[in-house]
C-alpha cells in the first residue's frame, strides 16, 4: 500500500519514516515522498490509475501550492484520496481544501495519532 | 576751480594778443620806429613852413599817434585830435580817415567804446569816398573789434566777414588775415574750438604765403592756445615750440615775449612749474623793457598763480598785487578779475579774511560783468560800480573788522547749522537704513528659524518614514517569519516526541528476555534517536537564526560592516518573503528558483541594511508576478522569482552580483527612472510606502555598490545589486 507525502521540507521524510516505522515494517506501508506539487503529480502520473492509495500534502509550498495540486489530482484521479496538512489551520484553508475534494485536513504540528488512525484505515481498506 | 581759472587767464590773454595786433599793423605800415624817433622827425618838419599840409608830415604824425594811442591812450587824444584837424584843413582825406581811426583805437584802449565806434564810423565814411577804398577793410576790422568788446558777437562777425570780403577785393592779405584771426577769436570765445583752430590755420597759411614771419609766429601761438584750451597741452607744446623757436630766430622781443607767455601757460597746465616760472619771468622782464603793459600783467598774475600752487603765499601775494595794479592801469577787466580771484584765495589762506572778502567781491563784480558779456555794462556800470564799491569799502573800512567778525560769526553759525542739518539728515537716513537693516535681519532670523524648524521636522519625518518603511517590510514578513519559525518548531516537537517514543520502544525491547531481544532493532533505534537529536538541534538553530535575523532587521542599523555570506542571507530572505506573502494571501502562488555561486566570497556589508534591500526586491518581485490581478489577466504565466549570485568583474575590482528577477508585467520605460524616487509606488494607496526602492538604492550606494533595473515589459524585470568584495 503506497502513500505519497508531499512537503517542501525534506525532513518530513525522516519524520514520517520513523513515525510509521512499525507500519512500514509490519503492515506493508510504503511511503513515497515528493518535495513539490509538480514532483507529486509526476509520481502519480507514472501509472494510471496511480499505484498510490492516498496522498498527504502540505499546502504552503513554493511553486504549485498544495491546494492547486489538490485540484489537479481531483480532476485527473477523482478516486484518489487526498489529505491536506497545513501550518495554518484557518477556516479559509480548511473550507477550500474540503470543497476541492480533500478527504481530511490536518494542522501542523501534526497530531500523529490521528494521522496514524487515518493511515491505519487506509491500510485496512 | 583751477580749470575755470585757466580758462579765464587764457581769455584775458586774448586781449593781450589784440593789443599786440595794433602794434603789428603799424609795424607793417612802416619800418619799426620809436616814438622818440618819430617825434624828432616831426620836430624837423615843424621848422619848415607849411608843414601842416605836408602829407609826409601828416603821415608821420599818424604813425606817432598810433604808437601813442597804444602806449598812452589817454594823453594821445590831444595829439590825435590836432592831427585830425590838420588833415581836415589840408583836405588830406586819407590822413583824416587814418587819424580818425587811430583816435578810435585810442578811445577803444581807454574803454570808451561808444566814442571809439563813432570815430571809426566817421573814418569809414571818409575812407569809402577815396577811390580804391584801401582803408575800408582795416576800419571794418576795428569796428568789429569794438563790437566784439561790447559783446555783440554777431555784429562783430558781420564786420569781420565784411572786412575779409573787402580785403579780398583790395588784395589786402594782411587785413584779411587779421579779420580771419578775429573771427577765430570769437569762435574761440564761443567755445567753438575746432572752428577757431581752422580759422587760425587759415591765417597761418596766409602769413606763410606772404612770408610774414612775425604773423606766422602769432598764428602758431594762437593755434597752440586753442589746443591748450582743447585740453591737449602736449600738442599745444609742440605747436608753441615751433612758434617760440621762430620768435628766437626773428629776435623779436614782442614775439619772444608772447610765445614764452603762452609756453608758460602750457607748462603751468602740465604742472612743470619751474619751466613755467622761467618763461613767465622772461615774459615779465621783456614786457617791462618794452612796455608791454597787458602781457606784463598777464605774466605777473600767471607767476603769482605758480607761487600760489607752490604754497609760497608771500611771493604769490606780491606778484598778484603787482599784476593787479598793472591790469588796472591797462584797464583789463579779465586780468583784474583773475588777479582778484587769486588774491582772495591767497588772503584766505593767509587768514586775512577782510582782504579776502574784498578781493572776492571785486572778483565777483568783474566776473559777473564779463560773464554776461555786456561790455557796455563793463565800461559804464562796471567802472562806476568799481569806483562805488571802492568808496563803499573805504567807508566801511573802519568797521570792517567788526563787521567781518559779525559776518564770519553769522557765516560760521549758518555753516554750523547747515552741517548740523546735513549731519542730522544723514543721521536720520542712516538710522532709517539701520532700522530697515535691523528689520530685515530680524525677518531673516525668523525665516531662518522657521526653515531650521522645517528642516528638523523634515528630518524627523524622514526618520519616521524610514522607520515606517522598515516596519512595513517587517509587517509583510511577519507571516513569513511565523511560518519559517513554525516549521522548525514543528520539527523540534515532532522529532523530540519521536525520540521519546523511541526511548520507550527501546526500553520495551530491553525489557524482553535477552534471547528475545532484537539487537539490530536496538541499534537502529539508537541510530534514529541520534539522527533525531541532530534534527532537533538543526531546526532549533534554524528558528534561532530567523528570530535573530528578525531582531536585527527591526533594530536600528549599527552601521558596522561585517563579512557576510551573501548566499545564505539572500536565500533566507527569499524564503521569508515567499512565506510571508503566502501566509497573507491564500491564493498566492509563485515559484522561486535560486542559482547561487558556491564560490562567492564573503562581502563586507551591514547585513541588516542589505537584508532590507533584498526583502524589498523579493517582495516586489513576488508581488509583481503573483498578484491576483496579474494572474487573472495572465493565467498562462507561471509566476517565478529567480535569485542568482555571481562573482563578476576584473580581478582587481571584483564585485558580487545579486540578481532578483520576476516574470511579471515588467516596468514600462516611462516610469523606469522613477522607481528609485522616494514615495513612488504603483501599489494601491495604503499598500506601499513608496520608499522601499528609494531606501534600497541609498543603502546599496552607501555600500559603494550599485542597484540597477532592467525590464522588458511583458517578459521580465531584473534588479541587480553590485556589491564590492
Amino acid at each position: 500500500m503506497k502513500i505519497l507525502v508531499v512537503d517542501d521540507e525534506r525532513d518530513v521524510e525522516d519524520l514520517f519514516r520513523q513515525k510509521f516505522r512499525k507500519e512500514i515494517r509490519n503492515e506493508g506501508l510504503e511511503l513515497v515522498f515528493a518535495f513539490s506539487g509538480k514532483e507529486a503529480l509526476e509520481i502519480l502520473e507514472t501509472t494510471n490509475p496511480p499505484q498510490v492509495a492516498s496522498v498527504f500534502s502540505d499546502i504552503n509550498m513554493p511553486g504549485m501550492s498544495g491546494l492547486e495540486m489538490l485540484g489537479i489530482i481531483k480532476s485527473r484521479f477523482p478516486q484518489l484520496q487526498v489529505n491536506m496538512i497545513s501550518a495554518y489551520g484557518d477556516t479559509d484553508n480548511y473550507t477550500r481544501a474540503m470543497s476541492s475534494g480533500a478527504k481530511g485536513f490536518f494542522t501542523k504540528p501534526v497530531d500523529f495519532e490521528s494521522l496514524r488512525r487515518e493511515i491505519g484505515e487506509i491500510l485496512r481498506s | 576751480m583751477k580749470g575755470h581759472r585757466g580758462f579765464q587767464m587764457r581769455l584775458s590773454r586774448r586781449v593781450g594778443f589784440l593789443a599786440a595786433f595794433f602794434n603789428l599793423l603799424t609795424v607793417l605800415v612802416s619800418p619799426a620806429q620809436t616814438a622818440e624817433g618819430l617825434t624828432s622827425e616831426l620836430r624837423k618838419f615843424e621848422n619848415s613852413p607849411g608843414f601842416e599840409s605836408d602829407t609826409t608830415y601828416l603821415n608821420k604824425a599818424n604813425e606817432l599817434g598810433f604808437l601813442l594811442a597804444e602806449s598812452n591812450p589817454d594823453s594821445s587824444l590831444v595829439f590825435l585830435n590836432s592831427t585830425i584837424l590838420l588833415c581836415r584843413e589840408a583836405s588830406y582825406k586819407k590822413g583824416e580817415a587814418e587819424a580818425l581811426k587811430i583816435y578810435g583805437n585810442a578811445l577803444q584802449n581807454t574803454g570808451d567804446f561808444k566814442g571809439s565806434i563813432e570815430h571809426y564810423n566817421t573814418a569809414l565814411a571818409i575812407a569809402s569816398e577815396i577811390p580804391g577804398e584801401k582803408q575800408v577793410p582795416g576800419i571794418l576790422n576795428n569796428i568789429g573789434l569794438v563790437n566784439y568788446y561790447l559783446g555783440n558777437h554777431t555784429q562783430a562777425l558781420n564786420n569781420f566777414y565784411d572786412a575779409i570780403k573787402r580785403a579780398d577785393l583790395t588784395n589786402n592779405a594782411n587785413v584779411k588775415a587779421a579779420a580771419i584771426n578775429n573771427v577765430a577769436m570769437i569762435y574761440f570765445e564761443q567755445g567753438k574750438l575746432t572752428e577757431a583752430k581752422e580759422k587760425y590755420r587759415e591765417t597761418l597759411a596766409i602769413y606763410q604765403a606772404i612770408n610774414n614771419p612775425g604773423r606766422v609766429i602769432l598764428a602758431y601761438n594762437n593755434i597752440g592756445d586753442v589746443e591748450l584750451r582743447q585740453n591737449n597741452p602736449l600738442e599745444a607744446l609742440n605747436t608753441l615750440k615751433i612758434g617760440y623757436r621762430a620768435a628766437l630766430e626773428l629776435k623779436s622781443p614782442e614775439f619772444i615775449e608772447m610765445t614764452s607767455r603762452t609756453l608758460a601757460d602750457i607748462y603751468s597746465a602740465l604742472d612743470s612749474l619751474d619751466k613755467a616760472e622761467a618763461l613767465f619771468r622772461e615774459s615779465i622782464s621783456m614786457s617791462r623793457e618794452n612796455g608791454y603793459g597787458v602781457p606784463q600783467a598777464h605774466s605777473l598774475i600767471g607767476l603769482a598763480d605758480l607761487y600760489y600752487k607752490k604754497g609760497k603765499l608771500a611771493e604769490a601775494s606780491g606778484f598778484a598785487k603787482e599784476g593787479l595794479q598793472q591790469a588796472e592801469s591797462m584797464a583789463q577787466p579779465m586780468l583784474i578779475r583773475n588777479a582778484n580771484e587769486l588774491l582772495s584765495r591767497i588772503y584766505e589762506e593767509e587768514g586775512n579774511f577782510a582782504e579776502a572778502l574784498q578781493s572776492f567781491k571785486l572778483f565777483k563784480l568783474f566776473n559777473d560783468s564779463i560773464n554776461t558779456s555786456q561790455a557796455q555794462r563793463l565800461t559804464a556800470s562796471l567802472e562806476a560800480e568799481y569806483e562805488f564799491s571802492k568808496r563803499e569799502l573805504e567807508y566801511e573800512k573802519a568797521s570792517l573788522r567788526q563787521k567781518w567778525i559779525i559776518f564770519s560769526t553769522i557765516a560760521g553759525l549758518i555753516a554750523f547749522l547747515i552741517i548740523l542739518f546735513v549731519g542730522n539728515q544723514n543721521k536720520n537716513r542712516l538710522n532709517k537704513a539701520y532700522h530697515a537693516l535691523q528689520e530685515k535681519t530680524a525677518e531673516i532670523e525668523i525665516k531662518n528659524e522657521k526653515l531650521e524648524k522645517a528642516l528638523d521636522q523634515l528630518k524627523a519625518t524622514q526618520v519616521q518614514l524610514i522607520h515606517a518603511e522598515k516596519m512595513a517590510s517587517l509587517g509583510e514578513l511577519t507571516a513569513g517569519i511565523a511560518h519559517e519559525i513554525q516549521n522548525p518548531l514543528n520539527f523540534v516537537t515532532n522529532f523530540s516526541e519521536l525520540g521519546s517514543d523511541m526511548v520507550q520502544e527501546l526500553r520495551e525491547e530491553r525489557a524482553r528476555k535477552p534471547e528475545e531481544q532484537d539487537q539490530s532493532l536496538q541499534d537502529e533505534i539508537l541510530a534514529d534517536i541520534q539522527v533525531n537529536l541532530d534534527k532537533i538541534n538543526h531546526h532549533g538553530k534554524r528558528a534561532d537564526s530567523i528570530v535573530k535575523g528578525m531582531l536585527q532587521h527591526s533594530r536600528t542599523s549599527s552601521g558596522e560592516k561585517l563579512p557576510t555570506d551573501i548566499n545564505a542571507l539572500a536565500n533566507e530572505y527569499l524564503r521569508l518573503s515567499f512565506h510571508g506573502l503566502r501566509a497573507k494571501d491564500k491564493t498566492f502562488s509563485a515559484d522561486f528558483h535560486t542559482d547561487l555561486d558556491p564560490n562567492l566570497p564573503k562581502a563586507e556589508i551591514v547585513a541588516q541594511d542589505i537584508s532590507r534591500v533584498l526583502i524589498n526586491l523579493f517582495n516586489n518581485a513576488f508581488y509583481a508576478c503573483a498578484n491576483a490581478e496579474f494572474r487573472k489577466e495572465n493565467p498562462d504565466v507561471k509566476p517565478m522569482v529567480e535569485l542568482s549570485t555571481k562573482l563578476v568583474g576584473d580581478t582587481d575590482r571584483r564585485q558580487i552580483q545579486i540578481t532578483v528577477s520576476d516574470n511579471g508585467p515588467g516596468i514600462p520605460s516611462a516610469i523606469a527612472d522613477k522607481v528609485f524616487q522616494p514615495f513612488f509606488t504603483t501599489k494601491p494607496s495604503g499598500q506601499g510606502t513608496g520608499l522601499g526602492l528609494s531606501l534600497s538604492y541609498d543603502i546599496v550606494k552607501a555600500h559603494g555598490g550599485e542597484l540597477k533595473l532592467k525590464s522588458k515589459p511583458g517578459e521580465l524585470t531584473t534588479f541587480t545589486i553590485f556589491l564590492p568584495v
